[in-house]
């Protein structure tokens, strides 16, 4: 009974386990794809009036760009039915275009776990916002967990904020904005944003925020005067790229982190270009590295 | 032989699949015919479509009788007081629309000079603007998403059951094959651990709690540490994954050899013959996981049926978190099965018998070695 019969039982168990685990039956849940296009036509009467957008997305594609003439707002989505709800509304009194809720990512789109769609299915859940030309945008942008490409060419911006997380997100300033942006907020938490031609933004302040993730600020474009970058970064890496004819001041602390800022000379606690008086043109940069880094350097 | 079969059977009985709960649900519980989707559909489809359309986020509401079947047309110059919708048709609108114009299964085509006072709605379609003005929203869904997004069915308790048990076999030969490569290649290490849970198995369940407890915090107190170097912060990455990898790799090689010690405890306790070698260290070590798999199997099967069954679950929990911690206890005190536990260890461990320290003294008589005393030891 003992050792020969103990094989046996351990040997039943291991067959009687594999066997099993072939009847096991497996299933994959299915997927209900859905599209929405929605658009709305632009009063010409109102063109003065700032149309206030707030979108906030998780789990897929996002692009936001410029629409065509004529054209308030046109929002195209592809989402599974079985993982979540898309909400939008539009308040014409308000002249806010709210997608996917105002307070909160998990009141945007109900999520329930979207594994792996990308892999399973090519066709990813997508959200595309195209916003008209020409009338003053405050924009706010949220997205999780997302690849977001955001081109502002050709929009009039008052307002931007910007937040990303867990995602990948790409900003981009094609045109010189129309009127001048007084303030843009970035902020990037596990994610990586790269945005080109800020300087075609126009924008008087920069507030940019990355937290175990990186932001890439390229201040090339059309601008002038004076503009101004405030910096924060924990545990993670913010780097300016700023053209040869800018002046630059850079004024930063940090805490176990670094501030690279190659060919610049230090006087009196800071960083100065060497055209910081005679440059037509300037920017002033302030940041706070926390176990982190902060890279200011001459665009190529 | 008969407790092969037994288990073999238990086995597939609980594989077997559950009666789906339409099957199990007696005539009582059926709802009324006049309630069901296809009866209603029967009825009036369209009036049935009209409601979902109402309780979709993007649909919106109609009138019954705005709705006409096949292609429709406003014409120029013809105005339409209210709504109008083509039911599997297009709907052209030329003139003017008072209200909303929809079409489902086609497309609203706004031609150059109509005017629609409301939303343009196409459902399995698109709305397309020619020239016309539409002074609401224009629409084009794929189908209506009606109701919240589907949650997964309460499972019943034998679905549970199934789940359970799945999860258990699954389990069960992961740490078979990670057993096989371990008994192979790293058979040393195993052993080591398996003696340092057999000599110390309260000091390893201590090792192994603390451990639990201080994994989260030894990590970030790596990744801060690593941060302070640019070097180390392009290294954090890895070193979390890397931490993730050794702190699994400790539970894995820790819970296999406790499932050795469990079998090769099962099988002395039998009367088995211990040996040596390979195959013995393997047939023990799957003799202790089968062990291990009844137990799971068993407090999987009736887990849910009862408090009982409740209990008896959180009681096979227990057990196989206390052989987890020892486990992984053995394993970090061993430094992963290279360290053997230091003999003056296990002699600090050996309780002293008040006899012991004599020497054996012949009768013609030797001195006997003193015994020593706390005072010997002090001035020592």
């Amino acid at each position: 009974m003992s050792g020969r019969s103990s094989r046996r039982i351990t040997l039943a168990v291991a067959i009687g386990a594999l066997c099993l685990a072939g009847a096991v039956p497996r299933s994959l849940p299915a997927q209900q794809w859905r599209t929405l296009h929605a658009s709305r036509s632009l009063a010409p009467a109102r063109n003065a009036d700032t149309l206030r957008v707030r979108l906030a997305y998780v789990a897929g594609e996002l692009a936001l760009g410029k629409a065509s003439s004529g054209v308030l707002y046109d929002l195209d989505v592809r989402y599974d039915a079985n993982e979540r709800r898309v909400s939008y509304s539009y308040d014409p009194s308000a002249r806010l275009l709210t997608v996917g809720g105002d307070s909160g990512f998990a009141k945007a789109f109900t999520l329930r776990g979207d594994h792996g769609d990308a892999g399973r299915n090519r066709a990813a859940p997508s959200l595309a916002l195209k916003l008209a030309p020409g009338i003053p945008l405050d924009l706010s942008l949220r997205f999780s967990a997302a690849d977001a490409v955001l081109d502002l060419a050709g929009l009039d911006m008052s307002r931007l904020s910007v937040e990303a997380a867990a995602s990948d997100g790409r900003l981009a300033f094609g045109t010189p904005n129309p009127s001048r942006l007084a303030s843009a907020e970035l902020r990037a938490t596990a994610a990586g944003l790269d945005v080109s031609r800020l300087g075609n933004a126009r924008v008087d302040t920069v507030r940019a925020k990355a937290t175990v993730g990186h932001i890439d600020l390229d201040l090339g474009g059309d601008w002038s005067g004076r503009t101004a970058l405030d910096l924060d970064a924990v545990l993670g890496v913010i780097t300016v790229r700023v053209p040869a004819d800018v002046g630059v001041k850079v004024d930063a602390s940090t805490t176990l982190g670094t501030v690279e800022t190659p060919g610049f000379t230090a006087r009196d606690g800071a960083w100065y270009s060497d055209n910081w008086e005679s440059a037509a043109r300037s920017v002033t940069i302030s940041g706070r590295a926390v176990f982190a880094r902060l890279e200011i350097r001459r665009s190529e | 032989m008969r407790t092969t079969i037994a288990l073999l059977a238990l086995l597939f009985a609980a594989a077997l699949p559950a009666p789906s709960a339409a099957a199990q649900r007696g005539p009582a519980e059926s709802a009324p015919a006049e309630s069901t989707p296809a009866a209603r559909a029967n009825a009036d489809p369209i009036a049935v479509w009209l409601d979902s359309l109402a309780k979709d986020a993007h649909g919106l509401v109609l009138a019954r009788g705005a709705v006409r079947e096949g292609d429709q047309r406003v014409a120029a110059g013809e105005t339409v007081s209210g709504s109008i919708a083509a039911w599997h048709g297009t709907l052209d609108v030329a003139g003017h629309v008072d209200g909303n114009a929809v079409a489902v299964g086609g497309d609203v085509v706004i031609h150059p000079g109509a005017v629609v006072d409301g939303d343009a709605l196409a459902v399995g379609g698109s709305v397309r603007n020619e020239g016309g003005v539409v002074q609401g929203e224009m629409r084009s869904l794929s189908a209506l998403t009606v109701g919240a997004v589907p949650l997964t069915p309460p499972h019943s308790a034998a679905q549970t059951a199934r789940r359970s048990v799945s999860l258990a076999v699954g389990w069960y030969l992961v740490l078979a094959a990670i057993g096989l490569a371990v008994v192979l290649f790293a058979r040393g290490n195993l052993e080591t651990i398996a003696d340092r849970i057999r000599s110390d198995f309260t000091r390893s369940f201590v090792y192994g709690l603390v451990g639990q407890i201080f994994f989260l915090p030894a990590l970030v107190a790596g990744v801060a540490a690593s941060a302070i170097t640019v070097i180390g912060i392009v290294l954090i990455p890895f070193l979390i994954v890397g931490f993730f990898l050794a702190a699994a790799g400790a539970l894995a090689l820790g819970f296999l050899a406790m499932s050795y010690v469990t079998g090769d405890a099962a099988m002395r306790w039998r009367g088995a013959a211990v040996g040596g070698g390979k195959a013995q260290l393997l047939q023990f070590l799957l003799m202790g996981l089968s062990i291990y798999l009844i137990l799971w199997v068993v407090g999987g099967a009736v887990g849910g049926f009862g408090a009982l069954g409740g209990l008896a679950r959180f009681i096979v929990m227990v057990i196989t978190w206390v052989a987890l911690t020892v486990g992984f206890g053995a394993t970090l005190a061993s430094r992963g099965g290279t360290r053997a536990q230091h003999p003056l260890e296990l002699a600090e461990e050996t309780p002293v018998d008040d006899l012991s320290w004599q020497t054996p003294t012949p009768v013609s008589g030797v001195a006997a070695a003193r015994r020593p005393t706390a005072t010997d030891r002090e001035r020592r």
